[in-house]
């Protein structure tokens, strides 16, 4: 049976992608962000505007190309996540 | 007969204070589950906050019916005014039904999106016929009420085993034997409402629902509160 990833879920996913992926300053490009979170051109775009948006990823342009990092707020979001989803899996359940 | 008269109200005090405890424990999980909610805007967290909403408005409604009688009970004791007491009586009835009908209305409510949480597809409704049966008397309400929050708390403990069974982690073993304790504690009240007073299985369903809350509050416990306060960050 497949298993289906929730918003909260694919977001924590393009989040750790990139703090696990960027390499010190120069960050991660979306190739590699789509590769990672394993999401279509589309979608992944859209969550990293979303993302850009809501401070939690910071765009840097490193040799004309897009690259993104993990802000603080990025960071401390993940952190809670993380948290959070042992709190729920100790119910039984997934955020 | 007055000693067992004094037994009774201990129990009912007895029950009211377990209750009571229960709702503390709810409170703490509604607490945890909002700041979830806040930093992560997980519907998830947002399903287990209404829902223990729900049950602390619940099981302090509970405690609060069970408690506040004794307190009346006692302080009319050596009261010589009977008449009072018993104009009252009618009242009294009437408002613990209906508390104990709105509390288990609530702990209802929180059992059931519980259970949805773990992914009930399907609400399949009781026909009109067999409602407007059930609701001819106050206690078939609470039975039928109590009876669908039982059904909800069983399926709710057996997905936590599941859950349990899968990931092998402890907290959820603490969470499965919680439900299942409470689960457990609740049979063995509606055995013991064939006996009257103090009957050795209403002391065991106490004990049985005690265990149960302290299973719940152990995972619980050890999850830090503050530590999602401090990162108040939301998407």
């Amino acid at each position: 049976m497949s298993v289906y990833r929730s918003q909260v879920k694919i977001v924590a996913d393009v989040l750790s992608s990139i703090n696990d992926g960027g390499e010190g300053q120069t960050g991660l490009g979306i190739t590699r962000i789509i590769q990672k979170a394993n999401l279509s051109y589309g979608r992944a775009t859209k969550i990293v505007t979303r993302l850009v948006d809501s401070g939690l990823v910071e765009q840097i342009t490193v040799d004309n190309n897009q690259r993104y990092i993990l802000s603080h707020k990025g960071i401390e979001y993940l952190r809670s996540h993380s948290d959070f989803a042992d709190f729920a899996e100790s119910f039984g359940m997934k955020l | 007969m007055l000693g067992s008269y004094f037994l009774f109200s201990e129990y009912k005090l007895i029950e009211g204070l377990l209750y009571l405890i229960g709702s503390f424990i709810g409170y703490r999980v509604m607490r945890i589950s909002r700041e979830g909610y806040r930093n992560t805007r997980s519907p998830t967290l947002l399903r287990l906050t209404i829902s223990f909403i729900a049950l602390t408005i619940g099981f302090f409604l509970t405690a609060f019916t069970y408690i506040f009688p004794v307190f009346y009970e006692l302080t009319f004791q050596s009261d010589l005014i009977f008449n009072f007491r018993l104009e009252f009586l009618g009242i009294s009835i009437a408002l613990t039904s209906l508390f104990f009908i709105i509390a288990a209305s609530f702990e209802l409510l929180g059992y059931f999106i519980l259970a949805l949480g773990h992914g009930i597809k399907s609400y399949q409704k009781a026909s009109a016929a067999s409602i407007a049966y059930g609701f001819l008397t106050t206690v078939s309400v609470l039975s039928i009420l109590k009876s669908i929050s039982f059904v909800f708390l069983l399926y709710g403990s057996f997905e936590t085993l599941l859950s349990y069974l899968e990931s092998k982690k402890r907290p959820i073993l603490y969470m499965f034997l919680g439900f299942a304790a409470l689960s457990a504690g609740e049979f063995i009240r509606w055995l013991a409402l064939f006996y009257s007073g103090l009957s050795p299985l209403m002391i065991s369903s106490i004990l049985v629902k005690l265990i149960g809350f302290v299973m719940l509050y152990t995972p619980v416990s050890t999850f830090n509160t503050y530590k999602g306060e401090q990162s108040n960050v939301s998407i």
